[in-house]
């Protein structure tokens, strides 16, 4: 099966709000994309070039890569509904 | 034309408020400190004000037309963490507000920097977790209370296994419940009060869940703390110590007693002969209490001398680090006295003082005497038995030959003195075993002056016959007295004799009786040669006698027999100034023993 997501997530560190915003997109990804995701995690204190060049100004930023177009959502991940939502709704542009 | 003008001018004041409303609401976001981000519906930065700059720590020009992205949250706030490349990041609150722009749908973003307040809180949290940790993990039971109502606020952990209760089952009690009702003064416990009124340190109980009592060290300090007094007290069981430092002290108090129980004279000198630590028996044979004593030197206490003798057992002990015993006559105490030393040791081997023992064998040494005495008793006894066969045939073959008839005067003479003289031998032989057995005679109540009378009436015949006269002075109305009359005549008999023997020329013996005390007196008062010192120090000694035919056993034998009453038999003399011989005779009952 073809991955249909692939997804970078940047984070601040090994924080509660890192971990949580890592864990609620896992939970999402899994219960709705099973299998059909793939997501990077990466720690802006370890590869701050990286986030630089991808332009990140602040933290927890979600990349969508793929499907086209790429998409990003800044903020607390917990809220599946919205996650769900701004992820298809950019997609179905 | 007017309307134009109007229009225009109308169209002036419209374009002016609109500037100076733009001009206003320009300051706000310019000026704003927080970071304002305006994107578009999809995310895309379309304005950023200069505070953004600053809360992002980065030129921004490059980021207008990038992608922010889709702010998920909508009229409340999120915490983000704010990227700061090289840097370390900061904590921001995001408010995101759904609007228009130009027209178009847009997101106005505020971005406040609040990483400061968040290192307050983080450093607040910290600090807190540290003190809370202390405050926990402290080994001493702690205890926060009101000092006004006595509530308790707080308590630790080691506080909860102290008193064996739950945190929930004291805080918010009062603090009167950690101690037994014999610690409380009204509401509060008598300790709590005490801290209070300013004692830090205090020492009170506390009663356990279980009911047990233990004994507690409690300090404690008083202040405010947001505004009510407080009282932050540590309390540390002291159970074990107290039991320690009483049982050290019982222990203290039972050495004392047994040390000072000792009838012997114990004492611990040091090297410089000082007495460090005297038993009561010790001072008080001295006349003095341990505490005078301590301190003196043995040598100035004791002997009154500035340094020790050259036997001191103390001296020797110390020299050679072994036990020394001596035995003297104390002139001072006037007994006997059998001294021990032993040495003491410090952990480095050397002697640093010696327990000094003086034991009172004045009655060993009486008893060795009579011990002796009586041993010599029963040689004595035992030769006089042997001597006492040949003599009664030596007697006797003398008496056959002069029954027989013997013709020859001269050996008729012989015969005789040998006869005579066997007498005599077998008087002194029965004397001898007078003093080595002593009789077991009947006791019974006397009158002392009649028994005297009789001897004296034996003798008074022949003493008027060598000019000796007897002058008596007998108490009126004498007491009976229990004694063994046979042998105390004998007494009489020999002190009689005795003083006539020393009046060779005559003279005249005055017997006086008396009461002196508890005791019956007999004075026997010659006028003869007297005795000297010497021989009056050896009168009583068996086998010494001043006389040329005399055994010496007399005055020895008397000795005995007076002792043997529990009396007393003492002389006064001086060379030809006579002498008295006094014997005393105890009144009461149980006055006489048995002999052994």
């Amino acid at each position: 099966m073809a991955v249909k997501y692939v997804l970078k997530l940047y984070v601040t560190g090994v924080t509660f709000r890192s971990q949580a915003a890592f864990k609620s997109l896992k939970k999402i990804m899994s219960e709705n994309y099973k299998g059909a995701y793939s997501l990077k995690v990466i720690d802006v204190m370890k590869h701050p070039k990286l986030a630089e060049d991808d332009k990140i100004l602040a933290t927890p930023t979600l990349i969508k890569i793929l499907p086209l177009p790429v998409a990003r959502i800044i903020g607390n991940l917990s809220d599946k509904e919205k996650v769900l939502l701004s992820l298809d709704l950019v997609a179905v542009r | 034309m007017k309307k134009q003008t109007n229009k225009a001018g109308q169209d002036n004041m419209d374009l002016q408020a609109l500037k100076e409303s733009e001009a206003r609401f320009r300051s706000i976001v310019l000026w704003s400190p927080d970071a304002i981000i305006v994107t578009d519906a999809e995310g895309k930065i379309e304005y950023m004000n200069p505070a953004a700059e600053g809360v992002f720590d980065r030129k921004l020009e490059s980021f207008i037309g990038k992608d922010f992205g889709l702010p998920l949250v909508d009229g409340e706030s999120t915490e983000i963490d704010i990227f700061r490349p090289g840097k370390d990041p900061g904590a921001g609150d995001m408010h995101v507000v759904e609007t228009e722009w130009l027209n178009k749908k847009a997101h106005l973003i505020t971005i406040r920097d609040i990483s400061e307040r968040k290192r307050a809180e983080e450093a607040l949290r910290e600090s807190e977790e540290r003190y809370r940790v202390q405050f926990e993990q402290t080994i001493d039971a702690l205890f926060l209370a009101d000092t006004q109502t006595g509530i308790i606020l707080e308590c630790n952990r080691a506080a909860m296994e102290l008193i064996g209760r739950e945190k929930s089952e004291m805080v918010g009690q009062h603090q009167r419940i950690l101690h037994p009702s014999e610690e409380r003064d009204g509401r509060f416990s008598k300790s709590f009060k005490q801290h209070i009124t300013g004692e830090t340190l205090v020492e009170t109980k506390i009663i356990k869940k279980s009911g047990e009592i233990r004994d507690v060290a409690v300090r404690a300090s008083t202040f405010d703390l947001k505004g009510k007094k407080v009282i932050l007290a540590i309390f540390r069981d002291i159970t074990e110590r107290k039991k320690s430092e009483e049982a050290l002290l019982r222990a203290a108090q039972e050495w004392r007693t047994t040390f000072d129980s000792i009838t012997d004279l114990v004492s611990l000198i040091d090297r410089e002969f000082r007495l460090v630590r005297v038993n009561k028996a010790f001072a008080h044979a001295f006349g003095m209490e341990p505490k005078e004593v301590v301190g003196k030197t043995c040598y100035e206490l004791v002997r009154g001398t500035g340094e020790s003798w050259f036997s001191c057992p103390h001296k020797k002990t110390v020299e050679t680090g072994k036990p020394n015993i001596v035995e003297f006559f104390e002139p001072r105490l006037k007994i006997y006295l059998e001294v021990s030393t032993s040495p003491i040791f410090d952990d480095k081997g050397e002697v640093v003082a010696t327990v000094h023992t003086a034991k009172d064998i004045t009655q060993r040494k009486e008893i060795e005497k009579s011990q002796r005495l009586s041993q010599l008793g029963k040689l004595v006894a035992d030769m006089a038995h042997e001597v006492n066969n040949p003599l009664m045939i030596i007697s006797g073959n003398a008496q056959l030959s002069l029954m027989e008839g013997v013709r020859d005067e001269e050996v008729k003479k012989n015969l005789k003195i040998i006869f005579e003289e066997c007498k005599r031998a077998k008087d002194i032989i029965q004397r001898l075993l007078k003093f080595s057995r002593p009789s077991r005679g009947e006791i019974k109540e006397v009158d002392i002056n009649k028994s005297i009378e009789a001897v004296v009436s034996i003798v008074e015949h022949q003493f008027k016959l060598i000019n000796v006269e007897i002058k008596r002075n007998y108490l009126k109305d004498p007491p009976l007295i229990s004694i063994d009359e046979q042998q105390m005549q004998e007494v009489f008999m020999n002190l009689i004799n005795n003083a006539s023997e020393a009046m060779p020329g005559g003279g005249a013996i005055t017997i006086t009786t008396s009461l002196e005390g508890d005791f019956f007196r007999i004075d026997l008062k010659d006028t003869g040669c007297g005795m000297s010192e010497e021989v009056k120090k050896k009168l009583f000694e068996p086998f010494f006698t001043t006389k040329e035919k005399g055994t010496g056993l007399g005055l020895a034998v008397c000795y005995g027999i007076i002792k043997a009453h529990n009396g007393e038999l003492k002389f006064e003399s001086e060379l030809n100034k006579g002498a008295t011989a006094t014997v005393l005779l105890p009144l009461r009952e149980g006055g006489v023993e048995r002999s052994v």
